[in-house]
């Protein structure tokens, strides 16, 4: 007979925090459930134990109506790293809309291009993740992502001078740097710290 | 009330005029267009500069009796210029980049 | 300690103000930026500076722990969401045609999409 109730630290197949139970295998995911649960309290705005159980109550019932698919998003927290993101992205929006201002103010002369940016991490949720830190701050904006190649694709409001087309490429790399050492599993932070990609791999083209 | 006070209130009438600014001068990029594209992200920015604004408001009353619109509007105010872009997207799907660039509100006319 | 509350509401007021001029910054750059693409950076600044400075300051003003917690979500899908309407918006600019190909200087996507298709 099969147990009810089965632990993630018990039963590989599982992605990590998670239980099933009952006879059909329904899986649920631990920290969702939390965070569901966190998302109803803070509407309600008040903490109370009511609102607590409620809360854990309606977010079992979601996720038991409206099941996910059962796969690991490869989704870690890193504090510190969560932390040192936040104030690299805060300085950059301060730069960059510095940077903008002054264009939109003084008019100056510019010619905008489109740039293709390779990313060394290869799964989604890292990519998806980089590409909102990136069009967050106010001189990316992300036109195109290419899963197959993982390349992301920028427009850049001042492309006249070679250095400066540099620096959004590495502004790029850095912000998906930091976003894997915030969000990513080890084998995908281990990428990161490599070096960026060759030039005639930062053109934009795939890898022959 | 003290000097201090008046002080605040004077930064905080400051930050709703700027504000209020602010949306007219959107409203006014609404009118222009030229495009359905550019009506949607001044329609996402007109969601941040409502947000904004009850932000104020709840700074002067200290009442924190607006937020839950404010984190729905924050929840859901993608959801209008998200549509615009498909909407337009679809129609407009004819067209190949050879075509002469468009010109002033011809993204209101019928499919090409 | 009166005192140190009356400089935290004074600070909470001139970041306010500030995140309002911000605003008002990123509103002027959409009224004077040529096309779609532009002005969508344009669109970033209030979205995400902007509404960070401004809800800073109402957290300085109100000082509650479940205060400070809604606004930090309220910043946080502020930032979730804004992405994905100003990709959409940026995407379906460039693949309807309305970005005009011959103002970029040079153009990366293009190469591929016509290489690829």
């Amino acid at each position: 007979m099969k147990r009810v109730l089965g632990f993630s630290f018990r039963n590989a197949d599982l992605p990590p925090l998670s239980f099933e139970f009952g006879r059909r295998r329904r899986v649920l995911d631990l920290p969702l459930i939390i965070w569901l649960t966190v998302i109803w309290v803070l509407l309600w705005s008040t903490l109370t134990w009511a609102n607590v159980l409620t809360g854990l109550v309606v977010s079992v019932v979601v996720c038991l109506a409206f099941p996910l698919p059962r796969v690991d998003l490869g989704l870690r927290l890193h504090p510190w790293g969560i932390v040192c993101l936040a104030g690299y992205l805060f300085y950059d929006m301060y730069t960059s809309a510095v940077k903008v201002t002054r264009q939109t103010l003084f008019g100056l002369p510019h010619r905008a291009a489109v740039i293709g940016v390779p990313l060394r991490c290869r799964s989604d949720l890292m990519l998806a993740a980089t590409a909102v830190a990136v069009s967050n701050v106010p001189g990316g904006s992300i036109i195109e992502v290419r899963r197959a190649t993982a390349t992301v694709f920028v427009h850049v409001l001042d492309a006249d001078r070679p250095e400066e087309l540099e620096a959004a490429r590495r502004q790029v790399w850095r912000v998906e740097e930091l976003t894997v050492r915030a969000f990513g599993t080890r084998d995908e932070i281990a990428r990161v710290a490599e070096p960026p990609p060759p030039p005639q791999l930062a053109a934009g083209r795939p890898a022959p | 009330m003290t000097a201090p006070e008046q002080v605040d209130r004077a930064l905080l009438t400051c930050a709703v005029i700027l504000i209020l600014i602010a949306g007219a001068l959107l409203l006014a990029r609404i009118w222009r267009g030229p495009s359905m594209l550019d009506r949607a992200i001044s329609l996402d920015v007109c969601a941040a500069l409502i947000i904004a604004g009850l932000a104020a408001k709840s700074a002067f009353a200290r009442d924190p009796f607006y937020f839950p619109i404010m984190l729905v509007l924050a929840f859901l105010g993608f959801t209008g210029s998200v549509g615009i872009a498909r909407f337009i997207a679809v129609r407009d799907r004819p067209r190949t980049p050879d075509d002469p660039p468009p010109h002033s509100d011809d993204a209101q006319e019928g499919p090409r | 300690m009166s005192l140190w509350l009356q400089i935290v509401d004074t600070a909470g007021a001139v970041l306010l103000l500030i995140g309002a001029a911000t605003c008002l910054l990123g509103v002027i750059g959409m009224l004077r930026l040529p096309d779609v693409l532009s002005r969508s950076h344009a669109a970033t600044k209030p979205q995400t500076l902007g509404m960070i400075l401004v809800l800073a300051g109402v957290a300085l003003r109100l000082r509650g722990g479940m205060e400070l917690a809604t606004l930090a979500l309220i910043a946080f899908f502020q930032m979730l969401t804004g992405p994905v309407a100003s990709h959409l918006v940026a995407r379906s600019a460039y693949r309807t045609g309305q970005v005009d190909h011959s103002e970029l200087l040079f153009d990366e996507l293009d190469e591929q999409l016509t290489d690829g298709k």
